[in-house]
């Protein structure tokens, strides 16, 4: 399982990784720290997961979205948005874009795991 | 011109007589090149003022007052205390991850010597139980306190690396206390973005990450992640997802 995480945070992206490998899914975690920096990682890497936070600098979460689902390349690849929006209307706006599960930070690793499985179809 | 100026000049044109218009565009203009000058005479003392102090320090002065210096600058001070809490606490984190690195160590020594334990006192037992009234029975018992001493540093390292856990989970604010100060940047950036409409002045500011609209008091928190649940089951029962 390959797995990208995208925070402008170092703190977060740290946290996502460790948490990943407590749950079983740190096999191999890419890294990159806005939506911009993202894009160009993906373009020579395939992953299994995206995992992005909203909002960054250069590109944020949103537009990366966006791009990511303008690609058929990664019709497929599921996309978590793990950021402190809670607002009702953001939280359509991201699965509207493309987003298929949503945590609101802080998260524990029970929530992303089972966030994980379900956007893997490993959960009913 | 202004934008506002062109507009006032529009607004002109469409209430005045046709006579008139030649009069209009005269004091335009006239009006127009006084602006310029006071924008360029403006622009002259500004840079007249806009000096060191002289004594080598590099610190500047408007009009004679002193400017704050870099480091004690609010934006900065702020940009400063985020970067080096980001620092600290990824240190803090380094810190956690040799703790668990040795605590998996310490596992697995201890299910290293877990079967050796159990073979040592299969046999222990048996000795005990066919004689037992040798000297091993004194030892059996010193032996059953190893184990149990075993038991205890194993529950214990369990205890330890949930422990670890929970502070990594923890630090998870450092990234919510540092979009709070985000919050608190962005106003008084807009605070000086206003003022600066007055007095003219100048900020070099990096690229920054969008403000976050809502950050969650951890009481919400469980209604929160519940809602996030609800809004997904609707959006998909919509098919809208």
């Amino acid at each position: 399982m390959k797995i990208i995480t995208v925070d402008d945070s170092s703190t977060m992206r740290r946290i996502i990784k460790n948490t990943l490998k407590r749950i079983g899914y740190g096999d191999e975690i890419l890294e990159a720290g806005d939506g911009k920096e993202a894009l160009d990682v993906l373009a020579n890497n395939s992953v299994d997961l995206i995992i992005t936070d909203w909002n960054m600098p250069v590109m944020d979460g949103l537009t990366f979205v966006k791009h990511i689902r303008a690609d058929s390349k990664f019709d497929d690849t599921p996309i978590i948005m793990v950021t402190t929006e809670a607002a009702k209307e953001d939280i359509i706006t991201a699965l509207k874009a493309g987003v298929n599960n949503y945590i609101v930070k802080p998260f524990t690793p029970d929530v992303l795991k089972d966030k994980i499985d379900t956007v893997l179809g490993k959960k009913d | 011109m202004s934008q506002s100026d062109i507009d006032s000049l529009i607004e002109e044109f469409s209430k005045a007589e046709k006579g008139n218009i030649e009069d209009i565009i005269d004091e335009f203009t006239q009006e127009s090149s006084e602006k310029e000058l006071l924008k360029k005479e403006s622009e002259e003392d500004k840079q007249t003022n806009l000096k060191d102090d002289g004594n080598g320090s590099g610190q500047e002065k408007i009009k004679g007052v002193r400017l704050p210096e870099n480091e004690h600058r609010v934006i900065d001070k702020l940009d400063e205390i985020n970067r080096e809490s980001e620092e600290k606490v990824n240190k803090l984190f380094e810190y956690l991850e040799t703790i668990t690195d040795e605590l998996d160590k310490t596992e697995k020594l201890i299910q290293e010597i877990k079967p050796y334990m159990e073979k040592h006192k299969e046999f222990m037992d048996f000795f005990v139980e066919h004689f037992p009234k040798t000297v091993v029975k004194n030892n059996y018992e010193y032996f059953k306190n190893i184990i149990d001493i075993t038991k205890d540093i194993e529950n214990s390292v369990s205890v330890i690396r949930d422990s670890v856990f929970d502070a990594m989970d923890t630090l998870q604010f450092q990234d919510i206390t540092r979009q709070k100060i985000e919050r608190v940047i962005s106003v008084i950036k807009a605070l000086h973005d206003y003022l600066n409409m007055w007095f003219d002045s100048s900020y070099e500011d990096k690229p920054r990450a969008r403000v976050a609209h809502t950050i969650v008091d951890e009481k919400e928190k469980g209604k929160i992640d519940q809602d996030v649940e609800d809004i997904i089951k609707q959006m998909q029962e919509k098919g809208e997802i």
